[in-house]
């Protein structure tokens, strides 16, 4: 706030709120997450919570309007809920609190990575016992079951991803439209009964106390895999190598994604819709992107940090005999980085 | 259908183009089916609708989960490259007068440069008329979800009375839901002890539709005060005159306003202390519809 020489930031997301206060809300949906949220005034000198009449009517940007006149000076906002906030706000001209936010989120201190660990454990001793459960004949929303089964008793405060067991097909020609012609991932699980043979992409991630967890593995349905899938495997460790060695404090995101790139013989190896990497904290992503398609001119200014946490999640592809595609979360240490996830690449080990 | 009584009513408040990044809205207006994540999002261009054309437009890399009859546009990172895309739909650059359901900083000033001439309003008191009566297919989704809920919340009560506590009763709660084939949540378990009793809160969402419902082990039976407040469900009452916690239910939470009137094909959810069910209002008495 100071250096960006901001009084009073008003911060209406929940991440952010999260973020800035450790007021986590309840996980819900966002229609209900929108009208009942608690919003966030933030000085330098303290924080004031409050919890408006719904944001979408009068009263509740009245009352907003109110707290908020409490502090003048130069006001800073994440964003407007409604239209009804943006009128009544208008005569202190809010200017973007984004940059101050981003700036603020890219490095973790060691209890925000202590939070995400714990988040990151808790997704991954469930996942200990949903993968026996992968089989034949069981549906991708029963292995959903038992994931929220397993969180929850782990004392999960939510589930922020409907969980993704996304069968892939071998062949591009196969799968559903997109604009890249790549894979449309991801897919969310709609019933579909698991069968021998089926590669499933998965993809979790949970809230515990305001901070995210991600996690992303390739399970193979009722089958060992055969030769084509472990070169694609061993390959797909080669190109996280090639990541852990570039990502150190003053790399560039656009390092990282380069380095990706030169491990997969010059291609992408990511969903072009999507990037090598992202960032995680209250928000499951957040900066810094790495392979976006904001390219080099924008990827080569975000430099890495000690702290910096990413999401490594390097996708590689044969069309016809189809991919692998996993999830690495690393934090950024003094000289290099420091793996967060602690899961194994079964049945490789 | 959704989309023609949003069009329909763009039409009756001379609004030329809706830019909604709700994503209630997006699937009230299209239908589409896209990856549900908890908790509420920044506003950002999801959903375009035109009324000029009465087409819908969606912020999609797939069609998968996109009715066919609704458009697609490509994602980007780079927020600009997402105006223009919006600004480059059917009949959007001509536009006047465009409703958004919400904005930031950085979309205000974008929006306000791709479309210089537009004048950017209010959008979702629009919504909210248009998604306020349900149509019978609606409701049928919504009667889905409350079956749900009713299997959901009887697996939570049972958990309840045999001593689980509140991680529990969630765990297998929300368990019981997903083997139902619905695997997101109106709202998370919602658990509150008093002695021996323990209510429970139970809110789903079944593609995209909610229902929610609300009871307490071990007696399980409904307090008389929400089957008072439920006959006060009727065609013409305010919504303070029923004398309950009240909000209304449909591709999630809606709010309603204490003056507002009742009329059929609202779809409510009332609660009171220990209780709570989802509620259709009709041409004559209340249907409960999480009274399975």
């Amino acid at each position: 706030m100071d250096a960006e020489g901001v009084d009073v930031v008003v911060l209406c997301g929940e991440n952010n709120v999260a973020y800035a206060t450790g007021y986590a809300a309840p996980s819900q949906e966002p229609a209900r997450a929108s009208a009942t949220r608690t919003v966030a005034l933030v000085t330098t000198t303290g924080v004031r919570l409050l919890t408006p009449a719904p944001l979408d009517f009068e009263d509740g940007a009245r009352e907003l309007a109110a707290a908020v006149s409490d502090y003048p000076g130069t006001l800073a906002i994440d964003q407007y809920p409604s239209m009804l906030v943006r009128s009544t706000l208008a005569n202190r001209s809010p200017v973007d609190a984004r940059p101050l936010l981003a700036a603020a989120k890219f490095v973790k201190t060691p209890d925000e990575v202590a939070a995400l660990r714990k988040a990151q454990r808790i997704n991954e001793r469930a996942m200990d016992e949903v993968l026996p459960a992968v089989q034949p004949g069981v549906r991708d929303t029963d292995l959903s079951a038992l994931f929220f089964r397993q969180i929850f008793e782990m004392g999960a405060t939510g589930n922020t991803v409907d969980p993704i067991w996304n069968v892939v097909p071998m062949s591009l020609a196969d799968a559903p439209f997109t604009f890249t012609g790549h894979l449309p991932f991801p897919l969310p699980a709609v019933g579909r009964v698991l069968e021998k043979g089926d590669v499933i992409f998965n993809d979790a991630g949970i809230d515990f106390n305001g901070w995210a967890s991600d996690f992303g593995r390739t399970w193979y349905v009722g089958t060992d895999p055969d030769a084509n899938q472990r070169s694609q495997f061993e390959h797909y460790l080669e190109i996280v190598a090639a990541c852990l060695a570039a990502i150190k404090p003053g790399a560039t995101a656009w390092d990282v994604a380069v380095a990706a790139r030169d491990a997969n013989g010059g291609e992408r190896p990511w969903f072009p819709h999507l990037y090598l990497s992202h960032g995680i904290g209250t928000d499951s992503a957040e900066l810094p992107f790495c392979g976006t398609d904001l390219g080099e001119e924008v990827e080569s200014q975000v430099v890495l940090e000690a702290g910096t946490v990413l999401v490594l999640e390097p996708v590689v592809w044969e069309d016809g005999r189809g991919g692998y595609r996993a999830e690495e979360v690393v934090v950024v240490t003094e000289d290099g980085c420091e793996p967060l996830t602690d899961y194994p690449h079964a049945p490789y080990g | 259908m959704g989309r023609q009584r949003v069009v329909d009513e763009m039409r009756r408040r001379d609004v030329d183009v809706l830019v909604l990044g709700r994503e209630g809205n997006a699937r009230a207006v299209s239908g589409a089916h896209r990856l549900f994540l908890a908790g509420e999002r920044a506003f950002a261009p999801g959903c375009v609708v035109v009324a000029e054309t009465a087409a819908v437009h969606v912020l999609s890399v797939t069609d998968f989960g996109v009715p066919s009859d609704a458009n697609l546009y490509p994602p980007s990172w780079n927020p600009a490259v997402v105006v223009e895309r919006v600004a480059g739909l059917p009949g959007v650059a001509s536009a006047r007068r465009v409703g958004v359901d919400g904005l930031t900083p950085l979309f205000e000033t974008l929006l306000a440069g791709a479309l210089p001439e537009a004048e950017l309003f209010d959008g979702e008191s629009l919504m909210r008329t248009a998604r306020r009566i349900k149509s019978p297919d609606e409701v049928d989704q919504i009667r889905g979800a409350a079956v749900v809920a009713a299997s959901t919340i009887a697996v939570a009560l049972d958990g309840a009375a045999r001593g689980l506590d509140d991680n529990g009763v969630k765990a297998v709660a929300m368990e019981a839901m997903a083997a139902e084939g619905t695997t997101t949540a109106a709202f998370e378990p919602l658990i509150a002890r008093n002695g021996d009793s323990v209510t429970v809160a139970i809110g789903v969402l079944r593609d995209g539709w909610e229902a929610d419902v609300t009871r307490t082990a071990p007696r399980r039976d409904r307090p008389d005060e929400l089957d008072a407040a439920i006959a006060r469900c009727r065609a013409g009452a305010a919504v303070a005159e029923i004398g309950a916690r009240v909000h209304g239910v449909g591709c999630g939470y809606e709010v309603l306003t204490p003056d507002e009137r009742l009329e059929p094909g609202m779809v409510l959810s009332v609660s009171v202390a220990g209780g709570g069910d989802t509620v259709l209002v009709t041409d004559g008495d209340p249907d409960v519809l999480t009274l399975t």
